[in-house]
């Protein structure tokens, strides 16, 4: 009773082992044919006369990364005038232009707010372009003599309803 | 942060003095102050109307204690409604109902006064190569016809 029991056991097995065997070569041809309609499209079932895509002409658009609008320069706000790239090009790699024109200095607080960021901040040395910076913001921001308090002025009058 | 960034001269002086270095020091609290956010300057209203300000008021690390405006530029104040921070160190809500005398061109001066009986000033004080710490009063400018 116990040897047969092993028999039909080992018989199983057996039959096992084949039908896995013969599983696994199919898996293999398969995956084989597959690579090989996927590597070569002339054979492949999904193969289409028509094409994917067609070609569009895309106009080439103008750089404009330093366009000036109105007489402003439109990526930093700074006045187009003599002296507005250079100041572009030294002072906005670091900080942003508002900080440059909210600070209304004369010609020598620049000299020394520049040395600073020289000696402090790895500023490099501005060269020839420093006067001409220094010449750009002085004539376009100059100091604002605004008092210990100013008439209020361009008040926008409305009609307030309740 | 070194230089003249959030720095002001340790000791008053006359605007536009050149200050040294050394002698400027960090700017360790921040001064009460004031807005009338509404309504926006240039109002103008019919005469016998009521106008209604409302503003905020903040005083650094205390608290706002008085809330008061003018219509005279000073000459006299009268006080306004007062809210109580919504925690420590918020901003306060303040109103006003403001009458005016007759026809003509008018500011209303807000002026908040700190815990510690600190008001703003009406004028811009303490004079600083940056601008800092400006808690002069704020105005609108309002017409009654």
């Amino acid at each position: 009773m116990k040897k047969q029991n092993n028999d039909k056991l080992k018989k199983d097995f057996i039959s096992l082992y084949r039908v896995l065997i013969v599983a696994c070569a199919s898996i293999g041809v398969f995956v084989v044919a597959l690579m090989y309609l996927i590597k070569n499209p002339d054979v492949s079932i999904f193969k289409s006369s028509e094409p994917n895509s067609e070609i569009v002409a895309v106009p080439v658009e103008e750089d404009d990364f330093d366009k000036v609008e109105n007489g402003i320069h439109v990526r930093t706000g700074f006045v187009e005038a003599p002296g507005m790239m250079e100041t572009v090009q030294n002072c906005t790699n670091c900080h942003s232009a508002k900080l440059v024109i909210q600070n209304r200095m004369n010609k020598e607080r620049w000299k020394s707010t520049i040395k600073w960021m020289q000696e402090t901040q790895n500023l490099w040395d501005l060269g020839k372009n420093e006067d001409i910076i220094i010449d750009y913001l002085v004539t376009n921001y100059p100091p604002q003599k605004k008092g210990r308090r100013e008439v209020l002025s361009n008040i926008d009058w409305y009609e307030l309803k309740d | 942060m070194t230089g003249t960034a959030y720095r002001v001269p340790c000791k008053p002086v006359a605007p536009g003095t050149k200050v040294a270095d050394e002698d400027m020091c960090i700017i360790e609290s921040m001064p009460v102050k004031s807005l009338i956010t509404y309504p926006k300057s240039g109002a103008t209203i019919s005469k016998g109307k009521t106008l209604t300000i409302r503003g905020h008021a903040w005083a650094g690390e205390l608290q706002v204690a008085k809330m008061e405006y003018s219509i005279d530029f000073g000459a006299t104040w009268k006080t306004c409604m007062l809210d109580k921070p919504a925690n420590r160190l918020a901003w306060q809500h303040f109103s006003a109902e403001v009458d005016f005398p007759q026809e003509g061109y008018y500011e209303v001066w807000a002026k908040a006064t700190d815990s510690n009986g600190v008001a703003q000033p009406m004028l811009l004080p303490y004079w600083n190569p940056k601008g800092y710490l400006n808690n002069a009063c704020h105005r609108i400018a309002v017409k009654i016809a």
